[in-house]
């Protein structure tokens, strides 16, 4: 690989996204296996595998080979990321690089924004309206070609999931249950 | 047994059976495709509808649902890296790499072929030893399906690319994911902080459409956005060189999956997995393995197709359900009135056989209707991605909250496609992850019962039966032996060459161990030692960029 051949490779050194990566895997083994202390080893009535016994062993081997992944970091590096051995965007300039991160942050909060609008608006109705957004003002897309994507995503899915597959997706408020007399 | 057959098929080649049976698998297809909505929950939800057939047509409509969507999982896992079912994540690994290479059509003609011809060995092992293998599962208990368990386990070294203290840090995150929720030995809710969602445990199904369909869609996103792919015609179709290739790797899928779809709740995503482990191992060209090789598409969906027509060994002839769907199977079978175990083939054999027929004719469907679809499905990726990943963000939200009905699965989606994404920037496996997540529970079962066999004791158990001892022995070999393989290589390049060095082969995601890493960490060149952390998931196009 370092013979990815015509192109350059960077020097190996410790990256601040590796080390962080590998510390979260050697927090979350950590995390576990303090928190299995909560469970017994074995069943006190019959003496089998307790509830503690997995992740206290998983957490414990988690916890150990995070540290020393964190260690061979340090000690050797690696050559990840703009070092050509993680799939990059190629001919981006600055500014474009800025658009795209822009992008991921805002196609994210679209999906959390959705997420928090389904249980009032309703899945299909949140969802279009994501769609419209994306499609509209994300990709700049003509206003005609945006809604007609968007209407086109709530039918489909109706048809789809409600009618055919009798899917129970949540309607938010304009759940009929909601507004019909009691 | 012809006349059997022939009874089968007499029964099963009616105008409305037929008809049912067409129907049954293009639903199918069509819920495969959509993430989230799997096959027993396509079955689950289509059963009412049966209600008033006749119980073969009822079957036959079911069982098509059941073939149909293993298929249309195979197809999203191609096309855009999203996988419908847990069993088709492995098909992202390859599939999605030639679809991105413009070999799309040929991967899902590929899997279409595979698929069929292990669904005909395998109907005709079920047809013609089915009691065998059930005798050979009942002789299964919980220390062989441990050592079972170990040796899926295992198979993370075949996942972890170079790195393998990383990819096994990742199986043991998965498995201690997978720890939250409700103990299955004693029933104590671990890790739930009291939330009542959490106590069935975190899904992998959400967790799976989260590091795979968001994920990717993130990446693509960071990467500026695939092209629209616009393949020659030519390339959509199948070559002599991609028939020679598969054939091996079909057989090999084959086995593998039939031998671990006999056995009741190992179900087809392990067998995807081993099978593809298995191709790691023996294929000709495991070394391309991980780049958009054709092996590592139609073994794994040849080792599907084959270990879910072997869960119906168990199902039909012990009434002990093989996986997911032949549990809701076995549902509809006891609504109508029908009682498998070993008298079930002497009792009522029209409804046995034209059942059985009714698979091999829903392959036949499942097979004229794809093969010639595959082009046509290859031409979504002519789609803008402007357009595309708002569809995928749809279908993955709304497929999730359709396997439980709840909102805490679209969170996990969301929550998990950023994992996802990072580990994608960051050339993580994301294999043994899943691996982990889906094993986890299965192993922990496994060693539950075999300590409540043995009185707390688990190893006079495993030690106590040949089986299990063969089966970890297996397990070791699968660990150490491309090491001592290595090793004796090396040792013979050493010799000849007079180099030191470590062996480095090309390949990020081959069998390298933990001694290679470290090895290779100490005696390389700085460039060289870039080597300890490679992306799995890279292409060579991809090693080329600057």
């Amino acid at each position: 690989m370092s013979g990815a051949g015509s192109a350059p490779v960077a020097p190996a050194r410790a990256r601040r996204p590796v080390l962080a990566a590998h510390c979260v895997l050697a927090a979350f083994g950590g995390l576990f296996f303090a928190g299995s202390f909560a469970y017994p080893w074995t069943n006190p009535e019959d003496g089998t595998i307790g509830a503690g016994a997995l992740p206290r062993v998983a957490g414990l081997l988690l916890l150990l080979i995070g540290l020393g992944l964190v260690w061979q970091e340090l000690r050797a590096g690696s050559v990840l990321e703009g070092d050509g051995h993680v799939e990059e965007s190629v001919g981006q300039s600055d500014g474009e690089r800025r658009a795209t991160r822009r992008k991921l942050v805002v196609v994210t909060a679209a999906m959390v924004v959705t997420a928090l609008l389904i249980p009032v608006l309703g899945m299909l109705p949140a969802l279009a309206v994501m769609t419209l957004f994306l499609t509209a003002v994300v990709e700049r897309m003509r206003w005609p070609a945006a809604l007609a994507t968007s209407v086109g995503v709530l039918v489909v899915s109706y048809l789809l999931f409600i009618v055919v597959l009798r899917v129970p997706l949540p309607f938010g408020l304009l759940d009929p249950a909601l507004w019909s007399s009691p | 047994m012809i006349d059997h057959i022939v009874t089968g098929f007499g029964a099963a080649l009616s105008a409305e059976n037929l008809l049912w049976c067409f129907v049954g698998v293009l639903l199918g297809t069509v819920i495969g495709i959509l993430p989230g909505l799997g096959s027993a929950t396509g079955v689950a939800i289509l059963i009412p509808i049966t209600l008033t057939f006749d119980p073969l047509t009822a079957l036959i409509m079911l069982a098509g649902i059941y073939h149909g969507s293993q298929f249309g999982a195979t197809i999203t896992a191609i096309l855009i890296a999203t996988p419908g079912e847990a069993s088709s994540v492995v098909s992202t690994l390859d599939g999605y790499r030639m679809a991105r290479q413009g070999r799309a059509g040929p991967a899902l003609a590929i899997s279409a072929l595979g698929a069929f011809v292990s669904a005909m060995v395998s109907l005709f092992a079920l047809a013609s030893v089915a009691p065998f293998f059930a005798r050979l599962a009942l002789d299964f208990g919980p220390p062989e399906m441990l050592a079972v368990m170990i040796l899926g386990l295992c198979t993370i070294v075949v996942f972890s690319g170079r790195n393998l203290p990383l990819g096994m840090g990742l199986g043991l995150a998965g498995i201690l994911i997978a720890c939250i929720g409700i103990d299955v030995g004693s029933g104590t809710p671990r890790y739930t902080f009291g939330q009542i969602d959490l106590f069935g445990g975190v899904p992998y199904v959400e967790v799976m459409i989260g590091l795979f369909a968001v994920g990717e869609l993130l990446n693509q996103l960071h990467l500026g956005m695939a092209e629209p792919i616009r393949a020659r015609f030519r390339d959509l179709l199948l070559t002599k060189e991609d028939i020679k290739r598969a054939t091996p790797a079909t057989a090999r899928g084959t086995v593998v999956g039939f031998l671990l779809g006999c056995l009741p709740g190992a179900g087809t995503t392990l067998a995807s997995f081993m099978a593809y482990g298995a191709e790691k191992r023996f294929s000709r060209n495991r070394k391309k393995l991980g780049t958009g090789a054709i092996e590592g598409v139609v073994a794994p969906d040849a080792a599907t197709n084959a270990a879910s027509n072997a869960n119906f060994v168990p199902t039909l002839v012990l009434g002990v359900p093989g996986g997911a769907t032949t549990a809701v199977l076995l549902g509809a079978f006891l609504i109508y009135g029908i009682q498998p175990g070993p008298l079930l083939f002497e009792n009522q054999p029209t409804l046995v056989w034209g059942l059985l027929a009714s698979f091999f004719i829903g392959n036949v469907i499942l097979l004229l209707l794809n093969l010639p679809l595959a082009p046509l499905f290859a031409q979504l990726l002519r789609i803008r991605y402007a357009i595309l990943y708002p569809l995928i963000i749809v279908t993955s939200l709304i497929g999730a909250y359709s396997v439980k009905n709840s909102m805490l699965s679209v969170w996990i989606v969301i929550v998990f496609g950023l994992v996802g994404y990072g580990m994608k920037r960051l050339g993580l496996p994301v294999a043994p992850l899943v691996l982990g997540l889906v094993i986890g529970p299965l192993f922990e079962k496994a060693l539950v019962q075999t300590s409540a066999l043995g009185e707390g004791a688990v190893l006079p158990q495993i030690t106590g039966s040949n089986v299990a001892l063969g089966i970890l022995c297996l397990a070791l070999l699968l660990v150490v032996g491309p090491v001592l393989v290595k090793a004796v290589r090396g040792r013979d390049a050493s010799e000849s060459t007079g180099d030191e060095r470590v062996p480095v082969t090309a390949d990020g995601a081959t069998d390298a161990t933990a001694s290679d890493v470290v090895a290779s960490a100490v005696a390389a060149s700085p460039n060289e030692s870039s080597l300890d952390t490679p992306n799995p998931d890279r292409t060579p196009s991809q090693e080329r960029q600057p």
